[in-house]
């Protein structure tokens, strides 16, 4: 009978163990805590809201190539990240989002789905297999966009570039770029030689990437559903198109702004007759920005090299090359540009008082001074301008993100405007104190083609204008997506010790090299006399001078493939001494304390024993 | 407070034989042993304990059954079930002071592998928070083992059978996320089936954890397991009382 009761207690217990586990998958899913230290699972609240903000279900596949990829271990690492990350998305959208995993195996119907997604195949190994690693999404009216592939190299934006994906999913409307300027970006005649020019290469790029109208000084409004007003070196602004960006800021807060101390790439300013020919745009002090655009940063460090009057080539202090050092590696704008090349760039700073956050993007070295553009203007030679770089101990803020709160330009609205709003707190600008750095010459070299004009980048502006746009015209939530610590955390102690041994063997390598060089010429000059007689005999004592030169030889040779063994023999050791102390000696020593230990203890344990039993 | 002196008494008692040093310095070895050579730990060159942390299923799953083996087998083999059973504590007392001992023990080696943790903080920068969620995550898991191991010791009085039946048991549960069980449901089984059957698995919960998350349904899947298994447990040892 007891029997029957506990076999029927049994079959119970495991139904409940089911029920209870089905119920424990089901509800407690959602709590958890990660203890990773840059939080590398979690979503920040902008990806949140970025989810909130989804309205129709959107289905992301993740092609990762699981089997192809075997043995790489940091890609697979990696790729499990990437996976993790995409399922929280999955789980904080509510249902909203659904994630199909894929593993797109050579020449199965998935592949050809991956690249008709569009995705990018690195192919490895020696029969070129395809490995997949990248993001497709659609949304309920079939719009499509993808990330091609994950790279390692980008890690820390990977949160950013999942949220744009599912941004431009749910808000899949083309972007609006109100470009408000007077250059002639869509080109026209130049008025100094009547010759007709192409439009600006930087404007011709966000034309193929965004609807931009491009809005003059003398309009009166900005276009209707703008998301971005992009600024560029404006001519004096009509009051009512002046009151419609500062309300454009005030409501949906986007600027991209270029000004200049001296936009010298004007065809007038080239002439070095006009004087400055700064920006004005006193909006931006009036939001709490401060544009410095009387002086000019001239940096010791930055210089680029032109051509000179008499042909020689000269370094000028004004004409500066941005490279990774000046530019924010933690800003999703300038985080993978290498280079940025502008001239007479002015400096920025927060006014007094103001409620804004400034985070630079680009600044000088630390050794550049300020000189007034009047006096830049006029100064044609950059010989003279070197001998200003006296005192120059002082790094400046060339382009700046500023966020936060701002009060408007005015007081109240304008004339028969209507709706006003005084202040924000949500304004997101991005200054550049650089005109020049739109203009072709600083950073693409025209070539022609077969009868087509092809434009070549040697420098990074394009990419960061378009960067700009892009972060800009992402929701605020998108924007505030910053970057996150990276995944990789490689051996330190044992690159340590490869650089050290690299540099031990590559100068022992040059000596042994050299000797190795000396011996040969020797030997093979011996060789090649053999005898001042002219006699082709070699004389006993040339024999062995020869001998000793190829016994020598050998030994270097000897010596050098030692050198060469040295250098993993360090690594190697270390490794061996952490293997034999992991498994050898500190088990043996943990076991031997504990077993002093537990006869320490053994008379107290005892007690306990005969004490449970009486 | 009956619980806590029957789990000082078993405690002791591994101590007292050879038992828990062999399982101790075993356990080292091994773990070690695979960190380096079969996860290749230093070649990799990452500083995360990843290669350790993926071989304590399979350590677990032969060296739990073997240190549980005796828990109930032995005392029923040697009689002294009935002296236990005559003093004045409960049969769920001594089911879970016993289980509290053993997992004491299997708690200890895991902190007894702390050399392993200095290695990789010397070689590099790990991720702290990883570590401690794989060590908790581990230490659950064997939790896990044991009460498995426990309810198949009180079954019998053969420790081999015990030991076997246990080890059997465990792989199930080890497997049941991966295509070795899944296979057997996929054709005629619904997803909601498939989807319970593959979260049974110890793999998939520990390995969520390994890598620096702790979910809730993780953690209360195996304090599930361990109070599912220990009541089963100790069903069985008040059945076979009767005889």
């Amino acid at each position: 009978m007891k029997k029957i009761t506990a076999i029927i207690s049994l079959l119970l217990l495991a139904v409940l163990f089911v029920g209870l586990v089905l119920v424990n998958n089901q509800l407690l899913s959602q709590v958890r805590v990660d203890l990773t230290e840059n939080q590398v699972y979690s979503l920040s609240e902008g990806s949140k809201s970025v989810l909130e903000d989804i309205d129709e279900p959107l289905t992301l596949y993740f092609f990762y190539s699981d089997s192809a990829s075997k043995g790489m271990t940091s890609l697979r690492n990696y790729a499990d990240r990437v996976k993790s990350l995409l399922q929280e998305y999955e789980q904080a959208a509510d249902g909203m989002i659904k994630l199909e995993v894929i593993d797109p195996e050579p020449f199965s119907e998935a592949e050809d789905q991956a690249t008709q997604f569009g995705l990018t195949g690195a192919t490895v190994g020696p029969i070129g297999e395809a490995i997949y690693f990248g993001l497709a999404g659609t949304n309920a009216l079939d719009d499509q966009f993808t990330i091609a592939f994950f790279d390692p190299q980008k890690e820390q934006f990977l949160e950013y570039d999942i949220s744009k994906l599912i941004y431009q999913l749910s808000d899949p409307e083309e972007v609006k770029l109100a470009l408000v300027t007077d250059l002639p970006v869509t080109g026209g005649q130049n008025p100094m030689t009547g010759q007709f020019t192409p439009p600006m290469v930087f404007f011709d790029q966000l034309s193929q990437l965004y609807d931009v109208e491009v809005v003059e000084s003398n309009a009166d409004a900005l276009p209707e559903h703008t998301d971005v007003v992009m600024l560029a070196h404006p001519g004096k602004l009509t009051e009512k198109l002046r009151y419609a960006i500062d309300q454009f800021a005030m409501n949906e807060g986007r600027v991209l702004a270029f000004v200049d101390p001296h936009y010298e790439s004007a065809p007038m300013s080239m002439m070095g007759s006009m004087g400055a020919n700064s920006s004005t745009l006193t909006l931006l002090q009036s939001w709490g920005i401060n544009a410095d655009l009387q002086k000019v940063v001239l940096d010791a460090r930055l210089g680029l090299d032109i051509r000179a009057q008499d042909g020689g080539i000269v370094t000028h202090p004004g004409i500066l090359g941005l490279t990774a050092q000046e530019l924010n590696r933690q800003d999703v704008t300038t985080a993978n540009l290498e280079s940025i090349n502008g001239a007479s760039f002015g400096t920025l700073s927060l006014v007094q008082g103001s409620q804004l956050r400034q985070e630079s993007l680009f600044t000088s070295s630390a050794d550049a001074r300020l000189i007034s553009a009047e006096m830049y203007s006029q100064n044609m030679d950059p010989a003279a301008l070197q001998k200003e770089l006296d005192g120059a101990t002082q790094s400046y803020v060339l382009a700046a993100r500023f966020t936060g709160r701002a009060t408007s330009a005015y007081s109240g609205p304008v004339a028969e405007a209507t709706a006003f709003s005084s202040n924000t707190s949500k304004i997101s600008v991005i200054v550049v104190a650089d005109v020049d750095m739109l203009a072709d010459r600083f950073w693409v070299q025209q070539s022609n083609f077969f009868g087509e004009t092809v434009y070549t980048p040697f420098a990074n502006n394009g990419d960061f204008i378009t960067n700009a746009t892009e972060n800009l015209a992402g929701s605020n939530a998108l924007i505030s997506v910053r970057s996150r610590g990276t995944f990789v955390r490689p051996f330190e102690r044992v690159q340590e010790l490869e650089l050290k041994a690299q540099a031990r063997y590559r100068e022992h390598e040059e000596k042994l090299q050299t000797e190795l060089a000396d011996t040969e010429a020797q030997l093979s000059q011996l060789q090649s006399h053999p005898g001042q007689s002219g006699a082709l005999v070699v004389s006993a004592e040339q024999q062995a001078a020869i001998d000793d030169f190829v016994a020598k030889r050998v030994a270097i040779r000897k010596q050098l493939r030692e050198v060469r063994y040295q250098l993993e023999r360090d690594i190697d050791a270390l490794g061996n001494w952490l293997k034999f102390v992991n498994i050898a000696a500190a088990p043996l020593l943990l076991v031997i304390l504990l077993f002093g230990l537990s006869r320490l203890f053994r008379r107290k344990a005892g007690a306990v024993y005969t004490g449970v039993r009486s | 407070m009956n619980v806590w002196l029957i789990a000082k008494r078993e405690f002791s008692s591994f101590f007292s034989t050879p038992v828990a040093y062999v399982f101790i310095a075993i356990f080292l070895m091994l773990s070690s042993i695979f960190t380096f050579f079969v996860g290749n730990f230093y070649e990799r060159g990452q500083a995360d304990l990843l290669p350790f942390f993926n071989f304590h299923p399979w350590l677990y799953l032969f060296l739990v059954p073997a240190i549980a083996m005796r828990s109930w087998a032995e005392e029923r083999r040697s009689g002294s079930i009935e002296l236990l059973m005559t003093l004045p504590v409960s049969i769920w007392e001594a089911v879970i002071g016993k289980f509290f001992a053993a997992w004491a023990v299997l708690g200890l080696a895991l902190v007894l592998t702390f050399p392993l943790w200095l290695t990789v903080t010397y070689l590099g920068k790990p991720d702290h928070g990883i570590i401690v969620a794989a060590y908790l995550g581990s230490w659950l898991m064997a939790g896990a083992f044991l009460a498995i191991s426990m309810c198949m010791s009180a079954m019998t009085k053969n420790q081999v059978i015990a030991f076997i039946l246990a080890v059997v048991i465990c792989f199930l549960f080890v497997m049941s996320g991966t295509a070795v069980v899944l296979d057997a449901f996929r054709y005629w089984a619904a997803t909601l089936t498939i989807d319970t059957v593959a979260s049974f698995s110890f793999l998939t919960h520990y390995d969520a954890m390994a890598k620096g998350v702790l979910a809730l349904n993780d953690v209360t899947y195996f304090l599930l397991v361990i109070f599912i298994w220990l009541y089963a447990g100790l069903i069985i040892v008040e059945q076979k009382k009767a005889h």
